[in-house]
């Protein structure tokens, strides 16, 4: 059946996610995050002090340290500045000028999906340091495997899908605004017309996660 | 996602969960001695701006039409409260952002010309002039040295100047603030300060009842206490700390079986 996944999963069904809030006792918010066997920690420092070469008159400064699981060292850079781009556009970096505001990002354990892990624990950690967000924001994978549609692959099923697999963050939606992306990454060629489901299927997924991180928080 | 309606928070005792991204409709109340009903919007909330309310649709017509209903959002997740025309957002949280008035306990860091730098857990260090103290002439003032503890009143807070702390109240008088020695310094979070200086609070009482010794209090999580013995000194510090996931009875009951273990 062509519905069938490897850890028989349907095709758009979300791993378990699981996670946990303030497990760290220095940074002023810590929080865990994973799909399945996917996970990642941040901790948020801030707003503190900042050296003077980086500081921003108008701003705080957001820096994110990306440490790689020991078996994939590759695509940090990238992804350290994707989530530096989500802090940035949500946290209310203009309440707090000449200051920063560092997250650090620490992967457990990785198959596949490490962006969107570490973009909801991020999510999380924030919330638990108190800083300002103009929203919640969530996010989630999803991969085309010979032309089929999954939702948030595990490392196998991320290798084998050549086509395309994207992560995209989404400020999730209030009764002023709309949902809309803020973050988007991906890989692989896409014909618009599959771009388009592909987009929908992770809006609405990263809508189920920002929902469970909502409760995970309220409890 | 849920949306917090008027009615949801229009009693005094209610507390609604909220993450940041919700909306809140509030309406103001009438209050006996007060003359215009006008909200009042502590942490945790903004205005919402009426070019994005309007874009939404939520606002038609012209802004008067809605009356004086105020649509805010949520920044930071907590309980959502109201008290009167009051509202905000209570959450917990460790780092401490001092506002204009708080009262704090901050640790001196160096001595530049005629300021003390001291850091209260804010983003930047605060300033305090060294004659900002009771009764300081230039000849007669402080000497404080790097690493003192002062407990001191936030007197400026702009978020783009450094804080302006003082020791002394508009009339001249210190009433508790200054220097702070001897004693033993922590930290707590910025909800259980708020519960040790809020009115009957269960610790202090019991320990009250049972030792006598020194506490000083400040907005930012930060406690210094002093007892005649190093180990009563411990014993009000963890009392303390123990007391923030227990009940008020068995806080009390806790006090009493430490007090006792001390004195055997």
């Amino acid at each position: 059946m062509a519905d069938a996944r490897v850890d028989g999963r349907k095709a758009m069904e979300l791993r378990p996610m699981q996670c946990d809030l303030a497990l760290l006792d220095k940074p002023d918010g810590s929080a865990s995050f994973s799909f399945g066997d996917s996970s990642v920690m941040a901790a948020v420092y801030g707003p503190r002090d900042v050296p003077l070469s980086r500081e921003k008159h108008d701003r705080s400064t957001v820096e994110v340290a990306w440490h790689s699981a020991p078996d994939n060292e590759q695509g940090a850079a990238l992804q350290s500045h994707l989530t530096e781009f989500v802090v940035n556009a949500l946290a209310s970096i203009h309440d707090f000028p000449r200051s920063a505001i560092r997250v650090v990002i620490q992967e457990l354990n990785n198959d596949g999906g490490m962006l969107a892990c570490a973009i909801n624990a991020t999510c999380l950690a924030l919330m638990d340091a108190g800083i300002s967000l103009t929203a919640m924001f969530a996010a989630a994978s999803c991969a085309v495997v010979d032309g089929q549609l999954i939702l948030d692959p595990t490392l196998i099923e991320q290798n084998k899908a050549n086509a395309v697999v994207v992560t995209g963050a989404c400020k999730q939606a209030s009764k002023v605004n709309a949902a809309e992306f803020v973050a988007l990454h991906s890989s692989g060629p896409c014909a618009p017309k599959q771009m388009v489901t592909v987009l929908e299927a992770v809006e609405s997924a990263t809508a189920a996660v920002a929902a469970f991180l909502r409760t995970a928080k309220s409890k | 996602m849920v949306h917090v309606e008027a009615a949801a928070v229009g009693d005094d005792a209610c507390s609604v969960f909220v993450a940041p991204g919700d909306t809140v409709e509030v309406a103001p109340v009438e209050v006996k001695g007060e003359k215009d009903a006008a909200l009042r919007i502590g942490p945790g909330l903004t205005v919402i701006p009426e070019t994005q309310l309007r874009a939404a649709g939520v606002l038609d017509g012209d802004a008067s039409s809605s009356g004086n209903t105020a649509m805010l959002q949520v920044v930071v997740p907590g309980d959502l409260r109201r008290k009167g025309n009051m509202v905000w957002v209570d959450g917990v949280h460790k780092r401490a952002l001092p506002a204009e008035g708080d009262y704090v306990i901050g640790i001196i860091t160096g001595t530049p010309g005629e300021n003390y730098n001291v850091d209260i857990g804010g983003s930047c260090n605060a300033t305090l002039h060294n004659l900002a103290f009771e009764g300081a002439t230039k000849r007669n003032r402080p000497r404080l040295k790097v690493g003192d503890l002062v407990y001191a009143r936030v007197q400026l807070m702009h978020k783009y100047m450094e804080p302006e702390l003082t020791c002394v109240h508009a009339s001249g008088k210190a009433q508790g603030m200054g220097l702070l020695e001897g004693g033993f310094l922590f930290e707590i979070s910025l909800g259980l300060s708020r519960t040790l200086l809020s009115r009957g609070c269960a610790v202090l009482h019991a320990l009250g009842a049972e030792l006598p010794f020194e506490i000083t209090i400040g907005r930012n999580g930060r406690v210094w206490a002093k007892a005649a013995r190093a180990c009563e000194t411990m014993l009000v510090v963890n009392a303390i700390r123990a007391s923030e996931r227990l009940s008020a009875k068995h806080t009390r009951e806790l006090v009493k079986e430490m007090a006792r273990k001390i004195r055997s």
